[in-house]
């Protein structure tokens, strides 16, 4: 079978390219005139400055940067996901990655750009370059989410070749931008093993990229004498909720686009129940952080470190602290530890409910910090204005946009990863439990015998 | 589009990246006469850039090698 002939079996992965319903412009439509009305918001704060916002003293932080910290957390959905699923020759990855790597792309450069509108005076953002101070975390930031976006978008692309030369080869519309795209991949050995190598060298580069990513936005806040934010954990924390939100972020995403372009023969039960038994990891991993953390905090008592904790726990934000505690633990744990429940929609249910609960401990860091500084401030309060929720709405439609976008160009599971588990997965995976066994010693044996078998 | 054209443009956008990747290493260089200036210790800066500066030429280096191994394969099969 020739190259070019692999296609056909996979028609249903093209289909979303080639096939627009109506709905879907429907909801381009919307989603397009919620992103406006975010652009407007920030045209509205360029020109009344931050007042526009409902940051004031001593809360000098809120909304964006909640939104960027969360909106960063998600892209370890992906990268880190899909390389150490590559890594690990989990075979389920298979129609995973592609969807995970592409949430990564998107939510960082949404992410990124939330400083920049923090800054309420972007041209500010070139004092950075100019004059900025390498000891300084927030510079430290910036490298590393700048080498994580570069990184993630080279690990998206590289692997993608294969599947931008079979839609060149099926000729159509776009055919030249896929002829740039596809750098002359004719499936050749040579070109997929130069392809193979590529791509083992970036996974590995990505994981300490994506984990290096996550501990320095700890550490702007971790570096800092704050009360509640002075934390030695904090780095290993943040990465935990960053995986968190990360895999509850792209099992939302591969159930949505699933149902709608009807992936099911792709995404099965069984990915689902995998992903829910990781969530289901990760959450008790994040619970144990988080009882830690504020553990050490109330054993302490100190009296700065307590106004902060019971201004969490009894005070003003509670009902955010305890809607976190029961959006983490209590509603993924109740669904994932049961059989019964941890079915797609209830593992929909969970991520929903995890994707909120770790927003809100974003809120949770960072606001009840700032209105009970150490210096002797009164209690701040904050309320977000409308500008700045209607800048957090307009980044939630330009990643739904970003990913349907995406999906009319590329297709979302990767092809080539398909044909080649169906191909060479089941010799391989059969090798490799072998080896496994007890009485089996040289993998040529193994894999002779096989070979015979099959 | 001639063959011609599409390889000029991959060329260009494969350049990109270096550009990326040289200028963060100007940035970085830039960054630490600043602190060397400002008397401000030099070990923080040193280290950062060190690594910073060898993530993105390494992922420069991989795409460059992707590109060129993918083309070179290509004219081998024709």
């Amino acid at each position: 079978m020739s190259y070019q002939d692999l296609h056909d079996e996979d028609e249903a992965l093209f289909r979303p390219i080639y096939e627009t319903s109506r709905s879907f412009y429907v909801v381009v439509i919307v989603l397009t005139a919620v992103f406006l009305f975010g652009v407007g918001c920030y045209i509205h704060q360029l020109f009344y400055g931050l007042g526009a916002t409902g940051m004031n003293e001593p809360v000098s932080w809120a909304f964006y940067i909640v939104d960027f910290v969360f909106f960063i957390g998600i892209s370890h959905a992906g990268t880190l996901i899909s390389a150490i699923l590559r890594l690990s020759k989990a075979e389920w990855r298979r129609p995973i990655t592609r969807m995970a790597e592409v949430i990564t792309g998107i939510v960082l450069a949404i992410g990124g750009l939330h400083p920049v509108i923090d800054l309420g005076r972007p041209d500010r953002i070139l004092h950075l370059f100019e004059r900025g101070r390498l000891q300084s975390p927030l510079l430290w930031d910036l490298t590393s989410v700048t080498a994580y976006f570069t990184a993630s978008t080279i690990y998206l692309y590289v692997p993608m070749i294969p599947d931008i030369a079979l839609l060149r080869d099926r000729g159509g519309k776009l055919q030249n931008l896929y002829r740039i795209l596809a750098w002359g991949y004719k499936g050749t050995p040579k070109q997929k093993h130069a392809l193979e190598r590529a791509i083992n060298i970036l996974m590995v580069m990505v994981i300490p990229i994506a984990v290096s990513v996550h501990t320095i936005i700890a550490w702007i806040f971790g570096m800092t004498l704050q009360p509640g934010w002075h934390s030695t954990i904090f780095g290993p924390y943040f990465v935990v909720g960053a995986i968190y939100s990360g895999i509850a972020a792209l099992v939302i995403v591969m159930i949505v686009f699933r149902k709608i372009f009807h992936f099911e023969d792709y995404l099965k039960e069984i990915h689902f129940k995998y992903l829910g038994t990781l969530l289901l990891v990760v959450s008790l991993l994040w619970t144990y952080f988080t009882f830690a953390e504020y553990l050490t905090t109330f054993y302490g008592h100190e009296p700065a470190e307590m106004r902060v904790f019971l201004y969490k726990f009894a005070g003003g934000y509670a009902p955010f602290f305890w809607l976190m505690v029961f959006c983490n633990f209590l509603l993924p744990v109740i669904i994932l530890s049961n059989k019964k429940t941890k079915t797609i929609p209830g593992i929909l249910v969970a991520s929903i409910g995890v994707v909120l609960g770790m927003w809100l401990e974003r809120l949770i860091i960072i606001i009840p910090t700032l209105a009970n500084p150490r210096l002797p401030y009164p209690t701040g309060i904050y309320i977000p204005s409308v500008t700045e929720i209607g800048i957090f709405a307009a980044g939630m439609s330009a990643f739904i946009l970003g990913f349907m976008g995406f999906s009319k160009l590329f297709p979302l599971i990767s092809i080539w990863e398909t044909k080649e588990g169906r191909q060479h997965s089941v010799h391989e995976v059969s090798v490799r439990l072998r080896e496994y066994l007890p009485g089996q010693r040289e993998e040529s044996g193994v894999e002779a015998s096989v070979k015979a078998e099959l | 589009m001639k063959d011609r054209t599409v390889y000029i443009i991959q060329l260009i956008t494969l350049s990109f990246n270096w550009i990326l990747a040289v200028s963060v290493t100007w940035w970085f260089i830039h960054l630490v006469t600043v602190a060397d200036e400002l008397n401000d210790t030099q070990t923080a800066s040193l280290s950062i850039s060190i690594v910073a500066i060898t993530v993105f030429w390494i992922l420069a280096g991989v795409l460059s090698y992707v590109f060129f191994s993918l083309h070179k394969h290509d004219e081998e099969a024709e």
